[in-house]
């Protein structure tokens, strides 16, 4: 029992870290794109407190969501936002991920952050790769 | 581990010599002593589970390290998120299958890249691939 709970707090510890380093690379590679000009806007993601009817099987304790902002300082419409989730949620190596690491929720929204859209990250998982 | 080890010896040794120290009454309740006693139990039990061999989940860690040795294209994602609708509508276009009525062997060419344009139309990456596959094969001109 002990090293079976020692176990998961080392887990914890790691995949902790994993979820930091993920989003530590995406928003390296968002701000790079920024910067060399190749996307007209900033995007940034973050760990948020996700939704808790979406979780699953391997959905972390708390904080389940990934929230990806875009920073473009006038309302992005419903179609933008939508594209930067479908993009994200077609990649299947990066779902793969989201899943392992705890997440259940993606959450794409505008500066402010009171305005976007929330994807159930279980309904896009593909099995077959 | 060393310094577990040093770190362990050094309590301990506080510990006897307060209860050696005459001028200290034997079982006079001290809260640090209580504490110290406590930590030791801690280090104990944390060293005795650190030479346990651990139960894990097989099928879970096999699966979670195979999903993490992939490696995810973060450069890709961020630029499909702006370019790649435009790029898809393009290609839809240049290369639908009824561009080419009367030749057989091109308008299967073109039914494959366009399911191919389908498929991986919120991938920049793949539909640039198949931009090129569509000048080489289709001789599509953009």
């Amino acid at each position: 029992m002990f090293a079976n709970t020692w176990t998961m707090i080392l887990d914890w510890f790691r995949d902790n870290s994993e979820r930091g380093k993920l989003v530590r690379d995406f928003n390296a590679a968002a701000q790079e794109s920024f910067i060399m000009g190749t996307a007209p806007t900033l995007i940034k993601a973050s760990i948020s407190k996700g939704e808790k009817s979406y979780h699953h099987q391997f959905s972390n304790w708390l904080n389940t969501g990934l929230r990806i902002q875009a920073f473009k300082g006038t309302q992005l419409s419903k179609s933008d936002l939508t594209q930067i989730g479908n993009v994200v949620l077609s990649d299947a190596v990066l779902m793969r991920r989201l899943v392992v690491l705890g997440f259940d929720t993606l959450e794409v929204c505008c500066d402010g952050g009171d305005y976007g859209c929330r994807w159930q990250i279980k309904d896009f998982m593909q099995i077959e790769g | 581990m060393d310094d577990l080890f040093i770190d362990l010896s050094v309590r301990l040794s506080s510990i006897l010599k307060h209860f050696m120290n005459p001028a200290s009454r034997l079982w006079e309740v001290n809260a640090w002593t209580v504490i110290a006693v406590l930590e030791l139990a801690v280090i104990i039990v944390l060293l005795a589970l650190h030479n346990r061999k651990p139960v894990v989940n097989n099928k879970n860690a096999e699966l979670k390290k195979k999903v993490m040795a992939e490696t995810v294209d973060f450069d890709n994602i961020v630029n499909s998120a702006f370019h790649s609708v435009d790029l898809y509508n393009q290609l839809k276009v240049k290369c639908h299958p009824d561009r080419f009525p009367d030749d057989a062997e091109m308008n299967a060419k073109a039914l494959e890249i366009f399911q191919q344009i389908a498929k991986n139309k919120n991938n920049l990456k793949k539909l640039e691939e198949l931009k090129q596959r569509a000048i080489n094969e289709l001789n599509v001109k953009f």
